[in-house]
């Protein structure tokens, strides 16, 4: 099967490769709360600071290959 | 958006017919035309999709200094925090109410969460560094979304419209966020990163920091050290390539890209038809609250936790 693809596909994977980390970085916070919910400020912290640097990376591939 | 297509192409339309030679036969004429007006309507196509364009424009000059819309919002953001912040500690009192109070939770809440982090004496050392990054990301961050940032402005004039100045697209607005420019966020990752090796030699000494990345950071006996050795060495390889050129470019680009693309999103949804625009842009608005509130908390919260990779004894203590 041969089919042209056009737009910016790069983009659209990084970004869910992002998405995919972040929900995973959501996921584990609020297990991590549920069971221990005195630990909630610094659970929320690490899940941040995670989300942040998983979501970089996307932006990055934005910015380097979106904008050529 | 759909305006200045139509008043670009009319206009090269008019030249195009103007400059047809007298002697060309009319089939001849009216294909010179569609290849010249094919031209302009793509040029204006390109330029009404680039909403926020990436390099701020340039208002007027100072001497030799060009000033862009940026850096006039970054002086307004400046001089709102100074007075802000004198107006709410002007006259400080035992019992804080209103503005003081605000300010006194601010500043708790934050040497709260950085204590979580860094260890008492570096917190010293971070905390009026960090605080101020928080306090100004955060205020130049949601002028994104004031009316009146990136919609007034300077453009084409549209003749169509019955009002005295209308113009068909702001190609020069007055105010831009700051945060949506990189040079500002590459200069503060820059000073981030001088900052950053300047604590970690203070704390650690010149010596000290090469030995806490590159340096063996398990327990081992003499046999195993040498190829543990090695493997920390490439490692504190990886590790330095990381501190050195990964970590400021990210934060750069993180703020830059989130904030950019947020007022590029509201912009796309404002320009849609009316009814469209009102359902697209309200939702926009409250995920652009919450984000400009987030990153500027990921950015201090990031500034803080790479200082305190550097500055921390807790995992030296096992070499020796």
């Amino acid at each position: 099967m041969l089919a042209e693809l056009t737009g910016n596909i790069h983009i659209g994977l990084a970004f869910g490769g992002a998405a995919i980390g972040i929900g995973i970085a959501a996921a584990g916070g609020v297990m991590a709360i549920g069971r221990n919910p005195g630990a909630f400020g610094k659970v929320f912290t690490t899940m941040l600071i995670g989300m942040a640097l998983a979501e970089g990376l996307a932006i990055l591939a934005w910015i380097v290959i979106g904008n050529k | 958006m759909l305006l200045a297509a139509v008043f670009t192409a009319s206009l090269g339309a008019q030249l195009a017919v103007g400059a047809t030679p007298a002697g060309m036969t009319a089939a001849g004429a009216e294909k010179s035309t569609a290849a010249v007006v094919d031209l302009p309507t793509k040029s204006a196509k390109v330029e009404a999709e680039v909403l926020v364009p990436q390099k701020a424009p340039i208002l007027f000059n100072i001497g030799p200094l060009p000033v862009t819309n940026s850096m006039v919002c970054t002086w307004i953001v400046a001089a709102l925090i100074i007075v802000i912040v004198r107006l709410t500690t002007w006259k400080m009192k035992e019992v804080p109410g209103g503005g003081q109070n605000l300010m006194e939770a601010l500043i708790e809440g934050w040497e709260g969460l950085m204590g979580n982090v860094l260890e008492p004496k570096v917190v010293k050392w971070v905390f009026p560094f960090a605080m101020s990054f928080f306090i100004f990301i955060v205020i130049s961050n949601l002028t994104d979304l004031l009316p009146g940032v990136g919609s007034i402005g300077m453009g084409h004039p549209d003749n169509t419209s019955v009002f005295p100045f209308a113009i068909t697209h702001v190609s020069k607005p007055f105010f831009r966020p700051p945060t949506t420019d990189a040079n500002l966020t590459i200069a503060m990752a820059g000073i981030f990163f001088v900052m950053c090796l300047f604590w970690a030699v203070k704390y650690n000494g010149p010596w000290g920091v090469i030995r806490h990345v590159f340096g063996v950071k398990v327990d081992s006996n003499k046999w195993l050290y040498p190829v543990l050795l090695l493997l920390f060495i490439f490692i504190g390889i990886m590790e330095s390539f990381s501190i050195l050129f990964i970590r400021p470019v990210a934060l750069a680009l993180r703020l830059y890209g989130n904030i950019f693309g947020g007022e590029t999103m509201l912009s796309m949804a404002l320009a849609q038809k009316p009814l469209l625009a009102v359902a697209v842009a309200i939702p926009a608005y409250f995920f652009e609250v919450v984000v400009c509130l987030l990153q500027a908390f990921v950015f201090t919260m990031l500034v803080v936790a790479f200082v305190g990779t550097l500055c921390t004894h807790s995992d030296e203590e096992h070499g020796h």
